[in-house]
C-alpha cells in the first residue's frame, strides 16, 4: 500500500506522467531514504531497486490507474540486455486514488512531496545520473564509512555496477545540497 | 560411494538412497508424510491426486543429486550430501493439508514467544526447529549436519549455487512438483523435458570465482519456456483451481512439535467429523468436503470493474472487510453467511513465473555473457511484463437445477454481488459499511 502511493504520488507530484522505469525507482529510492518506508531497496543491474516498488507499479498497471507505454531501442553493446523505457500515465482511475490518498493521510502525501521538492531543488538529474547518486549512497551506507570517490567506483563492482570516479565525482554536489554526505579537503 | 538401494518412482523411474537416508526415510517423522497429501483437497476435482509429501520429498532429493552432479562436479562431496538431506528433509515440517495449514499456522502462532525474521515463514521456522530437536533425527544425523541442513533449508548458510538447488527459480522441488502434480492429476500442463533442461544447467561465475548461480546455457532456451509455461499453467489449472480451497498455535515447544508430528490429514478430519465432535460449522464444511457436497462459485470477477476505491480497498484490507461481505452474501443468497467463503487473489503474469524473490534466471549466450531469460526468449519477451490479474471470488453453499439454471443465476448473482460489493465498500470508513441492510435477497431456489 506505502509503496503504491509512493509511486502515484511520484506520478502526481510530475503532472501526471514520467519517463523511464529506473528514474521512478532511484526517485524511490531516496525517498524511502528520507522517510525511512521500508521499501526493501536492494542491489540489482540498475542500482538500489525495490521489487515491492515494481509490484506496485506493476498492480497499478493491473488495476488501471496507470497506463504504461515501453520503447524499444534494442541490444545494448555493453550489457548485453536489451534496452527498453518503460512510461507511466496517470489514468482517471488513478488521479481518484491520488485524491484518496490525499485525503486518507495528508501528512504522508506532504513528506513525499516534499521529498520530491528537496530532490529538485538538489538538482534535476536525469536516470543515469540519479542511479549513480543513489550506488554511491547504497556504497557508503552499506559500508558505514567514510570513502574517496576511487574507493566508491571501486567497490561498486562488488554489486556488479560499472561507475567511474569521474561520474561519482559528478553526482557528490547533489548528495551534498541534500546533506547526505560531506566532503573533507585532503590535509 | 556408500551402498545405494533403489526405490521405483512413477515419475523418475528409479530413485537411490544410501543406508543412512534410509534410516531417515524409516523414522516416523519421515513416514509421517506419508499421511500428508501433495495437494491436500485436489483430489475432489483430480481423483488421482492421492500423492503425498512423502514421495515428492524422495523426488526432490534424486533431483537435488542430479544437479550436484550437474554443477558440483568438483566440489566437497560434503555438501553434495548436505543438498541431498536438506532435499528429502524440506517439507518435514508439513501440517495436515500441507499447504492449506500454512495460513493457518500464520495466524495462530504465539506472537509472544515467536518473533519472525522479515523473511521468515512460521511453517518454515517449524520445519527447522522439527529438524533441530527431533530425537529420532538426531540419532542418524550429527549436530553439525542439522545445522547445515536448516542453514540450506533457511538461506542462512551455503554459497548462492547450493541455496539456488535447495530454494531458487530452478530449484530441485519445482522440478518434481510440475511433474509429479502433472502425472497424479492426469494433466499435461505441468510437463516439460527435465532430463534436457538439466543437461543445460552451468554454473555461472558471478564474482570472480567467489559466488556462483545457475543459469541454463543457450541451447537449453526451449526447454526453460516449457519449463515456465508448466510452471504458469500448473498454476492457472491446478493449483488455482476454483474448487481447491489448535494445532496451529505453534509457540516452538517441545509438547507443540510433539502434537504436530501426531496430525495427519486423516486424523484431522476424523477428529472433526467425528461423533465426539459437537455439530457446528467446521464439522459441517467437513463433512461436506468429504462427501464432495461442494461449495459452488456464484462469483468470479476481476477488480478492474469495481470502482477505483473499492480496488484499493479489496487490495489494503480485504481480511477487514471479508466477514461483511460474506454476512451479505449469504443474506442475498438466503444461506447461512458462515458458510460463504470470499476469496481474493492474484495471477502472476507467465513471465513473473520465470523469476522469483532472488531474481531473473540466467541464459549463458555463445561469448559467456549472460542475459535475463524473458529478454533471451523470443516467445516470453513478446509477454506483457505487467500482465497479472486480481480476482474475487465468492463460494456458497447453492444448488443448481441444471446448467441452464445455474447459468441464469450465475448473471443474477454476477450483477447483484458487484452492486452489494461497491456499496459495502463504498464508504468513507476504511473498516467498511454495515448500513446498506436493504440490499435485494435473492432465494437460493430462484
Amino acid at each position: 500500500m506505502r509503496e503504491r502511493d509512493v509511486f502515484l504520488i511520484m506520478l502526481n507530484h510530475a503532472g501526471g506522467s514520467m519517463s523511464s522505469k529506473t528514474l521512478i525507482q532511484k526517485k524511490g529510492f531516496f525517498v524511502d531514504l528520507f522517510l525511512n518506508l521500508g521499501l526493501n531497496y536492494r542491489p540489482h543491474f540498475y542500482g538500489p531497486y525495490s521489487p515491492d516498488l515494481d509490484a506496485a507499479i506493476g498492480q497499478c498497471k493491473a488495476l488501471g490507474f496507470v497506463e504504461e507505454r515501453v520503447t524499444e531501442y534494442g541490444l545494448s553493446s555493453n550489457s548485453g540486455f536489451e534496452v527498453k523505457r518503460f512510461d507511466y500515465e496517470l489514468t482517471q482511475d488513478g488521479r481518484i486514488v491520488v485524491e484518496a490518498i490525499h485525503a486518507r493521510d495528508s501528512l504522508f502525501y506532504s513528506k513525499v512531496e516534499e521529498c520530491l521538492k528537496r530532490l529538485e531543488q538538489a538538482g534535476e538529474l536525469d536516470y543515469v545520473q540519479l542511479s549513480i547518486a543513489a550506488k554511491a549512497i547504497y556504497i557508503l551506507k552499506t559500508h558505514n564509512k567514510p570513502m574517496y570517490q576511487k574507493e566508491i567506483a571501486k567497490e561498486a563492482k562488488n554489486f556488479n555496477w560499472e561507475i567511474t570516479e569521474p561520474a561519482v565525482d559528478k553526482v557528490i554536489g547533489f548528495l551534498k545540497k541534500l546533506n547526505l554526505v560531506t566532503t573533507n579537503s585532503p590535509a | 560411494m556408500p551402498h545405494m538401494r533403489e526405490i521405483r518412482d512413477p515419475v523418475h523411474g528409479f530413485i537411490y538412497r544410501n543406508i543412512r537416508e534410509e534410516e531417515i526415510i524409516n523414522t516416523g517423522i519421515f513416514q509421517r508424510l506419508r499421511r500428508i497429501k501433495q495437494l491436500a483437497l485436489a483430489s475432489l476435482v483430480y481423483p488421482g491426486a492421492l500423492h503425498t509429501r512423502f514421495e515428492h520429498s524422495l523426488g526432490v532429493m534424486h533431483l537435488a543429486s542430479k544437479l550436484c552432479n550437474q554443477l558440483l562436479e568438483n566440489r566437497d562431496s560434503e555438501e553434495q550430501r548436505w543438498v541431498r538431506l536438506a532435499a528429502l528433509l524440506h517439507d518435514i515440517g508439513h501440517g495436515p493439508f500441507s499447504h492449506v495449514s500454512e495460513s493457518v499456522l500464520d495466524i495462530c502462532y504465539d506472537k509472544d514467544k515467536i518473533k519472525p525474521k522479515a523473511t521468515e515463514k512460521i511453517h518454515e521456522i517449524l520445519a527447522c526447529s522439527l529438524i533441530r530437536y527431533s530425537p529420532e533425527l538426531s540419532r542418524l544425523i550429527s549436530d553439525d549436519d542439522r545445522e547445515r541442513i536448516i542453514g540450506l533449508l533457511s538461506g542462512t548458510w551455503g554459497d548462492r549455487i547450493l541455496k539456488d538447488i535447495v530454494s531458487g527459480p530452478l530449484d530441485a522441488d519445482k522440478l518434481d512438483y510440475l511433474l509429479r502434480d502433472s502425472y497424479y492429476c492426469g494433466v499435461k500442463y505441468g510437463i516439460y523435458d527435465l532430463d534436457r533442461l538439466l543437461s543445460t544447467f552451468e554454473q555461472l561465475d558471478l564474482k570472480d570465482g567467489e559466488d556462483f548461480t545457475i543459469a541454463v546455457s543457450g541451447d537449453g532456451i526451449h526447454s526453460l519456456e516449457q519449463f515456465i509455461l508448466a510452471k504458469y499453467y500448473m498454476t492457472t489449472q491446478v493449483y488455482r483451481h476454483k474448487i481447491r480451497r489448535r494445532l496451529y498455535t505453534f509457540d516452538n515447544t517441545e509438547d507443540h512439535l510433539k502434537e504436530w508430528l501426531g496430525w495427519n490429514d486423516e486424523l484431522i478430519t476424523s477428529a472433526i467429523c467425528g461423533e465426539k465432535t459437537p455439530n457446528g460449522y467446521a464439522k459441517q464444511m467437513f463433512t461436506n468436503l468429504y462427501t464432495r457436497k461442494l461449495h459452488k462459485r456464484v462469483f468470479h470477477q476481476k477488480l478492474n470493474p469495481f470502482e477505483p476505491l473499492v480496488r484499493t480497498k479489496l487490495l489494503d484490507n480485504f481480511e477487514g472487510y471479508r466477514s461483511i461481505l460474506e454476512s451479505k452474501v449469504g443474506k442475498m443468497l438466503d444461506v447461512d453467511p458462515k458458510l460463504v467463503i470470499a476469496h481474493r487473489y492474484k495471477i502472476q503474469s507467465v513471465r513473473e513465473q520465470s523469476r522469483n524473490s532472488e531474481g531473473s534466471i540466467l541464459i549463458i549466450r555463445d561469448d559467456r555473457s549472460p542475459v535475463k531469460f524473458e529478454e533471451e526468449s523470443t516467445l516470453f519477451h513478446s509477454i506483457d511484463e505487467a500482465q497479472k490479474d486480481e480476482y474475487l471470488d465468492f463460494y456458497a453453499p447453492v444448488t443448481f437445477i441444471d446448467e441452464k439454471d445455474k447459468r441464469r443465476r450465475n448473471r443474477e448473482y454476477a450483477e447483484s454481488i458487484r452492486d452489494m460489493v461497491e456499496q459495502a465498500l463504498d464508504s468513507k470508513s476504511d473498516q467498511g459499511s454495515e448500513s446498506h441492510e436493504g440490499e435485494g435477497r435473492i432465494p437460493n431456489n430462484a
